[in-house]
């Protein structure tokens, strides 16, 4: 009996710091930052006040905000489904259990364990005039430009780094779903006359595979509405604010302008974006497994 | 050998390259001058080794060094200890409230980051954790998805051995760190290596506490350094061959366990 009584107080005492951890800069920061949202906190002075949904006001109106979430959408729109396609591609050829393949996987996988901010530097010398992509371009006769000062192609060139880093983390995923599709059913449909690699992938892997274009896809989608790190770092929202996303914004209007209550503002319509759009992208993809 | 085969093992080279290539150039340039680092060249070759004892000596590097091993460490050992508790707790114990206590452990994962920048920020300015190590370390301390993984890896630990434990006069505590824990150990190095990686290479978070260059960690260090001033690639190129020693390491040694882990949650932390 009382060994029952000491493993519950034992229990409480386990998920006590896990606990106070996430109510205090989870859960508290989620509710503290709706209600600084209605007021005017300023980190330089002493006083604020509510001003209703004043600060909600004037972001709608303000046409940086609004350019800012513009790009992140053409970043997300851009990048998700390709470097998900990409992934998928990558999980099929490295799926191989050959030690030679899987060698090459490991290289494959190293941009996602690298830091943002090492990435963002190489590549700002990669588009650079005497980078990679000029090389490859002068066989072209394209004549060397650095292109993260080319407003229309920086966003592009950010939007690739990130399908290049990305798509390595989400083969994973695809490996990981490739692997638990049951040989058997290979063989049940070499009987049934699927012939054809490309039949076997549109009528069994493609389906099978799902789950992981979900779980890639949802989660592709909320990190690439959080963009901060290669914008930030490769062109610091430039050229102009052609590379300008939502967190940028958000954290300039807080650390630069110190407007605490305004970013907080900010911070939750991107919070509320992000909800949105992973609650449409539950509707329309989440399939349960059926086999 | 098939051509089938030889085909994917060409398929997969050459898909490789891509994603190598600006590695392989970053360290070859360490090795070359000033002018020369900046080329596009990709045959080896080993001009100076200068560039290594310059950013060694001269920068702040070895500070931001310290400071990325420090946080990094720091913040995986108490994240792993702190999510195989609760992990072990939610899996193992029945208690009250358990369900909804780990609903709220959840839930979290709805909530995305830059919500709480804000809000943490102030907060960490009130308790006087500006600029410090704190500061960095404690918002980052619960890894949901450490939970996760751990309370389902306890789930498939036989109940059985605790018991026994315990019948033999084991604490329930006790039994836990000598019996269970142990047992855990691939869900551990998953939880463990996962969180080194991703403290190892979190940027916005440091930026916004480290206030002077004795604080920084490594990808802040760089930042401030590339930021708004020409590049000098030769020493650039250096720090950063020196700065992705650790994960490729880290990567390199606990592979398996890593790729496990993401395949299991395939979650970004």
């Amino acid at each position: 009996m009382s060994v029952f009584r000491k493993r519950s107080f034992f229990a409480y005492l386990f998920v006590f710091p896990a606990l106070v951890v996430l109510l205090t800069f989870v859960y508290f920061p989620a509710f503290y930052s709706f209600y600084l949202s209605f007021t005017n906190y300023n980190l330089l002075s002493r006083h604020y006040s509510f001003v209703g949904f004043e600060n909600y006001w004037k972001l709608l109106h303000d046409p940086l905000f609004l350019d800012s979430l513009k790009h992140t959408a053409i970043y997300t729109a851009g990048v998700v489904p390709i470097q998900t396609l990409v992934a998928l591609g990558l999980g099929l050829v490295y799926s191989s259990s050959n030690r030679f393949v899987k060698l090459m996987r490991a290289l494959v996988f190293v941009p996602a364990i690298t830091s943002s901010v090492i990435v963002s530097l190489i590549f700002i010398w990669i588009f650079s005039p005497s980078g990679f992509v000029n090389s490859v371009l002068s066989l072209f006769g394209v004549k060397p430009e650095n292109w993260l000062i080319v407003p229309s192609a920086a966003l592009p060139a950010i939007m690739s780094v990130a399908i290049w880093g990305t798509s390595a983390y989400f083969m994973v995923v695809f490996i990981a779903g490739i692997n638990s599709i049951p040989e058997n059913l290979y063989e049940a449909s070499l009987i049934d006359g699927a012939k054809s690699a490309w039949q076997r992938f549109r009528y069994i892997t493609l389906p099978l595979l799902k789950p992981s274009v979900f779980i890639a896809t949802v989660l592709g989608m909320i990190g690439a509405l959080q963009i901060f790190d290669l914008s930030y770092v490769m062109t610091n929202g430039g050229p102009g604010y052609a590379t300008y996303t939502a967190l940028l914004y958000i954290y300039d209007y807080a650390f630069s302008y110190n407007e605490m209550g305004y970013a907080a503002a900010a911070s939750f319509l991107l919070f509320v974006l992000i909800f949105v759009v992973s609650l449409i992208l539950r509707r329309y993809l989440e399939v349960k497994r059926w086999y | 050998m098939k051509p089938k085969n030889l085909a994917l093992l060409v398929l997969s080279f050459v898909l490789a390259i891509p994603y190598v290539i600006p590695f392989y150039w970053m360290v070859l340039a360490s090795f070359r001058d000033a002018a020369m680092s900046q080329q596009p060249i990709l045959y080896p070759f080993i001009q100076t080794l200068s560039n290594y004892v310059y950013v060694i000596k001269t920068s702040g590097f070895l500070t931001w060094y310290a400071n990325s091993l420090l946080i990094s460490v720091v913040t995986t050992a108490l994240s792993v200890f702190i999510s195989a508790l609760s992990g072990y707790a939610f899996s193992r114990i029945s208690f009250a409230l358990r369900d909804q206590l780990f609903l709220l452990v959840l839930g979290t994962l709805m909530i995305p980051f830059p919500i709480t920048i804000v809000p943490n920020f102030i907060l960490i300015l009130k308790l006087h954790w500006v600029n410090t190590y704190q500061g960095i370390i404690v918002p980052s301390l619960a890894f949901v998805v450490g939970i996760f993984l751990m309370r389902e890896f306890f789930k498939t630990i036989p109940y059985e051995l605790e018991e026994a434990a315990i019948l033999d006069g084991a604490t329930p505590f006790n039994a836990f760190l000598k019996v269970s824990l142990p047992l855990a150990k691939p869900a551990l190095s998953a939880v463990a290596i996962y969180t080194f990686i991703s403290v190892w290479n979190n940027f916005l978070w440091p930026l916004i506490v480290a206030q002077t260059p004795n604080m920084f960690t490594i990808p802040v260090g760089f930042f401030k350094t590339a930021n708004g001033q020409a590049i000098e690639w030769n020493y650039l190129t250096a720090a950063t061959t020196l700065a992705i020693i650790p994960t490729i390491l880290v990567y390199a040694i606990f592979q398996r366990y890593f790729i496990k882990g993401i395949a299991l949650t395939g979650i970004k932390r």
